[in-house]
C-alpha cells in the first residue's frame, strides 16, 4: 500500500468529515431535545452556501467574514420555514417529521435551483488556493478552517448546554419535556431555539465548505446522507458522538473512494452504518435512543 | 346470498365499471402519447401500492423505492442484454435479490423504531446508485442500458408499440390491489396494523415486531421490483439516475401520500393525479427545479393539512351516498320487512 | 399450590439510581396478589423487569419454574402467559375496537375461531356496543377495559395491572373489582400494581409493600394497612414523591 497517499488521504477524510460533524452535531441537538430527526439538513447547507454567496456579491468580503451575516440570514430563514411547517404539526409521531422534513428538503434544495439557476456559482477566495505543507503532506487551508471552525462552533454549543441558563433549559427538555413544562420551561420556545441552532450550524457548514465546493443545488445530495449517518454512529442524541461520527465517516468515505473507486465510498457508509446499527444499536458510544 | 348482495354494492359496482371503462379506453384514444401517459399512471399507482405496505400500513418510511425498481429494471434487462432470457425468467431473480436486499436493510433497523429505518434506506438508495455505476461492466454505468426493438414477442417484453404495455399493467394494477387487500387480511397485515397504532403495546401483546415489519419491508420490495421490470421493458431505458434516484423514491411516496396512505385505493388515486401532474408541470415548469419545487411543497401541505390522503373525499362521499340510500330504505323498511317474513 | 413467579434480590440502576434493589417477593398460582408502595418506590419498574421492558443488573426472575433471561423477549413472555396492562392505556390508534382485540387473538386462532373469541371477549368487558368505534375515540375508562381486554385475549396465566384503578370515580372502581375477580376465577393469577391501597383491599389475598425500591412488608391487605413502618412510608413518601414515577411507568 502506498503509506502517502494512505495518510493523505486519511486527514483529507478527517477535514471534510468535520464538516459532516457539523451538521451531525446540529442534528443531533435537534433531537435531542425534540425527538425530530431532520433531514433537511443538507437543503439548509445549500441556502448557507447561497447566502455566503449573495453576501460576498453585496459587500465583497472574504467568506470567513460573512458568518455574522450568514448567521442572521439563516436564523431569518429557518425560523420562517420552522415556524410555517414544523411548528404547526409539533406533537405528531415520527412518521409526520420524516414526511415533512424529506418535503422540506426536497422544497428548499430545488427552491434554491429555481432562484439561483443551474449553473454553479463560485464565492471567490484568496485562501482557497493556499495550502499547508506537512513534511510531504499537503493540507488545503479552507479544509483546516473549515474544521477549526466546526471545532469552535461545538465548543460553543457545549458551553451553552452546560453552562447557561438557556442550555440547561434545554437540556431539561431534553430530558422529558413534559416535566419540564411543567416545571414552567417554555418548551415550545425551546423546541424553536434548537432547531435554530440546528439550521445554522448546516448553514455555516455550507458557508465553510464555499472554498471547497461550487455554490449549486447538487452539494445537497454529497451531505443528506453522511451527518445522518454520522448521528447514528454517535448514538443518536449524544453530540460527542456526532462529532466523532462525522470523522469516522469522512475518513472511511475518503480511504475507500480512493482505494477502490469513489463509486463505492457511499457503499462502504451503507454497510458500516448498516453493521453499526446492528451490532450497536445504541450507537458506537452507547448513549443513543432505541427509538427515533 | 350475503356474497351476491356484497357484489351488488355500489363499491364494487364502481370497480366493475371502472374496470370496463379502462378495458376499453385504448380504442378511443389515438395519441401515443396519452397511452404513455396512461401506462405511466398505472406503473406509478403499482410502485405506490408496494410503497404503501410498508409505509402506509406500517408507517415506516422507506425512501429506497427506486431502489428495488432498479433492481428489477437492472436484472431484466442484463439479462436480457447478455443471456437473451425472457423478462419472465428474470422477473424471479429480481424478487429474489429485492427479498435479499430488504432483508438486509430491515434486519439491523427494524429492532429500533423511529427514523433509524427511514435513514437506513436513504443509505441503501444512494450506496446502490454506487454500485450501479461501479459495475458499468454490466450496467453501462451512468450512460445506461438499451434494450432493442425485437419484433412483436410478448415473451421478450418488445411490441412494436406502447398498447400492449396498457394492458400488462391494467393486469398489474389488479394483481396489485388483489395482493395489497390479501396482504392487509392476514395474520401479518393485523399485526402491522397494531405495530402503527402503539409498538410498545404490540410487542408486550405478544406481536414480534421486528419479524413482522421485516416481512412487509420485503413484501414491498418484492411488488417494487415486479413493477419495475415490467416498467424498464416499457421505457426501453434505463440509468442510475432514471431507475435509482432519491427523486422517484420521494415521487413515490408523494403518489401513496397524496392519494392516501394506509388505503386501499389511495395510491391509485395519486397516480392519476401526480404523473399527470408531472407531465403538465414538465411542458409549463421545464423537468427539474420549479417542478421539484412543487411536490416538495406537496408533500408537506399533504402531511400538514390532510394526512389521510384525498382518497377520504371520496371514502366520505361514498358513505354519504350510502347513508342516503340506507335512510331511503329504513323509510320502507316496516313494509319491506313484513313482505320478507311472510 | 405452586409458584406462578418467584422474583429473588431484583436490581436495577438508572443513571446511578437504584431504581429497585435487592427485591425478593413471589406470586402464588390462581392469586391477587397486590404490589403497593408510594408513588416512584419502583412498582413500575419491577412490572418492567417482569414483562421484558427492561433488563436486571442483578438478581432473577422465575416464572413457572423457568429463568427469565435477556433471550426472552417481550413477545416471548407474552407468548408464555405473562400479561401487562399499562398506566397510561396504549389502544392501536385508528384501528377499531374490534380490530385491536382480533389482531391479539389471531394469534392464537385462525380467523374464525378468532372471531368468536373476540365477540366474546368484547362482551366480557362491555365493548361490544362500541365495537366499531376507533379505539382513540374511548374515553379513559373504556381505554383501560380495553387495554385488559387485548391482554385477555393472549390468554395469559399471569396479568399484571398497572395502576389500573388510577383516575376511575367510584363507581367505575367497583366494577373493574368485579371484572377482575371474574378474571382471576378463570384460572387467572393477577398481579394489581397499585399506589392507593385502599382501592384493592377488597379483591386481594395478600400484599407486599414496596418502599424505595426494596421490599417493606408482607401480609394481610388488613395487616399491611395497620402496619407502621408502612404508614411512615407512605406519609414520609408522600412528602416527597419524585417524578421517577415516570421514568419507571414508561
Amino acid at each position: 500500500m502506498n503509506y502517502w497517499l494512505f495518510f493523505q488521504t486519511l486527514i483529507n477524510g478527517l477535514l471534510l468529515g468535520g464538516v459532516y460533524s457539523l451538521i451531525g452535531v446540529g442534528i443531533t441537538l435537534v433531537f435531542g431535545v425534540m425527538k425530530i430527526v431532520n433531514f433537511a439538513a443538507g437543503a439548509y447547507l445549500v441556502w448557507g452556501m447561497y447566502f455566503t454567496w449573495v453576501w460576498h456579491q453585496v459587500t465583497g468580503w472574504e467568506a470567513y467574514a460573512l458568518i455574522p451575516l450568514v448567521i442572521i440570514s439563516m436564523i431569518i430563514f429557518g425560523y420562517i420555514t420552522f415556524k410555517l411547517t414544523i411548528r404547526q404539526v409539533l406533537g405528531s409521531d415520527f412518521t409526520t417529521f420524516i414526511l415533512i422534513t424529506v418535503g422540506l428538503s426536497f422544497f428548499l434544495q430545488n427552491l434554491s435551483e429555481v432562484v439561483f439557476g443551474t449553473s454553479p456559482l463560485a464565492v471567490t477566495s484568496a485562501t482557497a488556493l493556499y495550502s499547508l505543507r506537512l513534511g510531504t503532506f499537503v493540507i488545503s487551508v479552507p479544509r483546516i478552517i473549515a474544521f477549526g471552525g466546526m471545532l469552535i462552533f461545538v465548543a460553543g454549543i457545549g458551553i451553552l448546554l452546560n453552562k447557561t441558563l438557556l442550555g440547561r433549559a434545554m437540556r431539561a427538555t431534553a430530558e422529558n419535556a413534559e416535566v419540564s413544562q411543567m416545571l414552567g420551561i417554555n418548551t415550545e420556545k425551546t423546541f424553536t431555539i434548537a432547531f435554530l441552532f440546528g439550521i445554522v450550524m448546516a448553514g455555516i457548514a455550507g458557508l465553510l465548505v464555499t472554498p471547497l465546493f461550487f455554490v449549486s443545488a447538487n452539494v445537497a445530495e454529497t451531505f443528506r446522507l453522511a451527518p445522518l449517518v454520522a448521528v447514528v454512529l454517535g448514538g443518536l442524541g449524544n453530540i460527542k458522538g456526532a462529532l466523532i461520527g462525522g470523522m469516522l465517516v469522512g475518513v472511511i468515505e475518503g480511504l475507500v473512494s480512493t482505494f477502490i473507486s469513489a463509486d463505492i465510498g457511499v457503499a462502504a457508509i451503507c454497510i458500516l452504518f448498516l453493521i453499526v446499527v446492528y451490532l450497536f444499536p445504541l450507537g458506537l458510544f452507547g448513549k443513543g435512543a432505541r427509538k427515533a | 346470498m350475503t356474497k351476491a348482495k356484497n357484489l351488488l354494492q355500489p363499491k364494487f359496482i364502481v370497480m366493475l365499471i371502472a374496470f370496463l371503462f379502462f378495458l376499453i379506453l385504448p380504442t378511443f384514444i389515438e395519441s401515443n402519447y396519452i397511452i404513455t401517459v396512461l401506462i405511466k399512471c398505472m406503473a406509478f399507482a403499482v410502485f405506490g401500492m408496494a410503497w404503501n405496505i410498508i409505509g402506509g400500513y406500517g408507517a415506516q418510511v422507506s425512501w429506497a423505492s427506486a431502489s428495488f425498481v432498479a433492481i428489477g429494471a437492472y436484472t431484466n434487462f442484463i439479462m436480457q442484454v447478455e443471456l437473451s432470457i425472457s423478462p419472465f425468467l428474470s422477473i424471479p431473480v429480481g424478487m429474489l435479490l429485492s427479498f435479499l436486499f430488504a432483508t438486509l436493510i430491515g434486519y439491523g433497523t427494524f429492532r429500533l423504531r423511529g427514523a433509524y429505518f427511514a435513514i437506513a434506506t436513504i443509505a441503501f438508495a444512494e450506496a446502490f446508485r454506487g454500485v450501479l455505476q461501479y459495475f458499468s461492466g454490466l450496467t453501462r454505468g451512468s450512460a445506461g442500458m438499451f434494450i432493442t426493438y425485437r419484433g412483436n414477442n410478448f415473451l421478450a417484453l418488445s411490441f412494436s408499440n406502447d398498447r400492449p404495455f396498457y394492458f400488462i399493467f391494467l393486469v398489474l394494477v389488479i394483481i396489485s390491489l388483489i395482493v395489497s387487500r390479501l396482504f392487509i387480511k392476514s395474520k401479518t397485515g393485523y399485526y402491522l396494523g397494531c405495530i402503527k397504532g402503539d409498538e410498545d403495546a404490540a410487542e408486550t401483546l405478544g406481536i414480534e415486531t421486528f419479524k413482522v415489519k421485516l416481512k412487509a419491508f420485503q413484501i414491498s420490495a418484492i411488488m417494487m421490483s415486479v413493477a419495475g421490470a415490467f416498467y424498464a421493458s416499457f421505457l426501453t431505458f434505463i440509468s442510475p439516475i432514471s431507475t435509482a434516484s432519491f427523486n422517484l423514491s420521494v415521487m413515490i411516496g408523494i403518489v401513496a401520500i397524496v392519494g392516501g396512505t394506509a388505503t386501499l385505493w389511495g395510491p391509485v388515486l395519486g397516480a392519476f393525479i401526480i404523473v399527470p401532474l408531472i407531465e403538465l408541470s414538465g411542458v409549463l415548469l421545464g423537468a427539474a427545479g420549479a417542478s421539484n419545487v412543487l411536490y416538495g411543497l406537496l408533500l408537506v401541505v399533504m402531511v400538514m393539512f390532510r394526512p389521510s390522503g384525498l382518497i377520504t373525499i371520496l371514502y366520505a362521499l361514498f358513505d354519504k351516498i350510502k347513508k342516503i340510500r340506507d335512510g331511503n330504505r329504513k323509510v320502507k323498511v316496516p313494509i319491506s320487512v313484513d313482505e320478507e317474513d311472510s | 399450590m405452586s409458584k406462578m413467579l418467584e422474583v429473588k434480590d431484583l436490581s436495577i440502576n438508572f443513571g446511578g439510581i437504584k431504581a429497585v434493589r435487592d427485591f425478593s417477593f413471589d406470586i402464588e398460582e390462581g392469586e391477587i396478589l397486590a404490589l403497593i408502595g408510594p408513588n416512584g418506590c419502583g412498582k413500575s419498574t419491577t412490572v418492567n423487569l417482569i414483562s421484558g421492558v427492561s433488563t436486571p443488573n442483578t438478581g432473577t426472575i422465575k416464572y413457572q419454574g423457568e429463568f427469565l433471561t435477556k433471550k426472552h423477549s417481550i413477545a416471548t413472555r407474552s407468548k408464555m402467559g405473562i400479561g401487562r396492562t399499562f398506566q397510561t392505556p396504549k389502544p392501536f390508534g385508528f384501528l377499531s375496537v374490534y380490530d385491536n382485540v382480533f389482531s391479539i387473538t389471531l394469534q392464537r386462532h385462525g380467523f374464525k375461531e378468532a372471531r368468536a373469541k373476540t365477540n366474546e371477549i368484547l362482551k366480557m368487558f362491555e365493548l361490544d356496543m362500541v365495537c366499531e368505534e376507533p379505539s382513540i375515540k374511548l374515553p379513559i375508562e373504556k381505554r383501560k377495559w380495553l387495554d385488559l381486554a387485548r391482554v385477555m385475549a393472549t390468554e395469559p396465566k399471569l396479568v399484571m395491572m398497572d395502576e389500573c384503578m388510577a383516575g376511575l370515580n367510584p363507581n367505575e372502581m367497583q366494577e373493574n373489582l368485579e371484572l377482575v375477580k371474574r378474571i382471576n376465577k378463570t384460572g387467572v393469577t393477577i398481579l394489581f400494581i397499585e399506589h392507593v391501597m385502599r382501592a384493592v383491599v377488597s379483591v386481594c389475598t395478600r400484599a407486599v409493600v414496596m418502599n424505595e425500591g426494596t421490599f417493606l412488608f408482607e401480609g394481610t391487605p388488613e395487616t399491611a394497612l395497620k402496619n407502621a413502618d408502612v404508614i411512615r412510608a407512605y406519609i414520609g413518601g408522600a412528602a416527597t414523591e419524585t417524578p421517577d414515577e415516570s421514568k419507571g411507568g414508561e
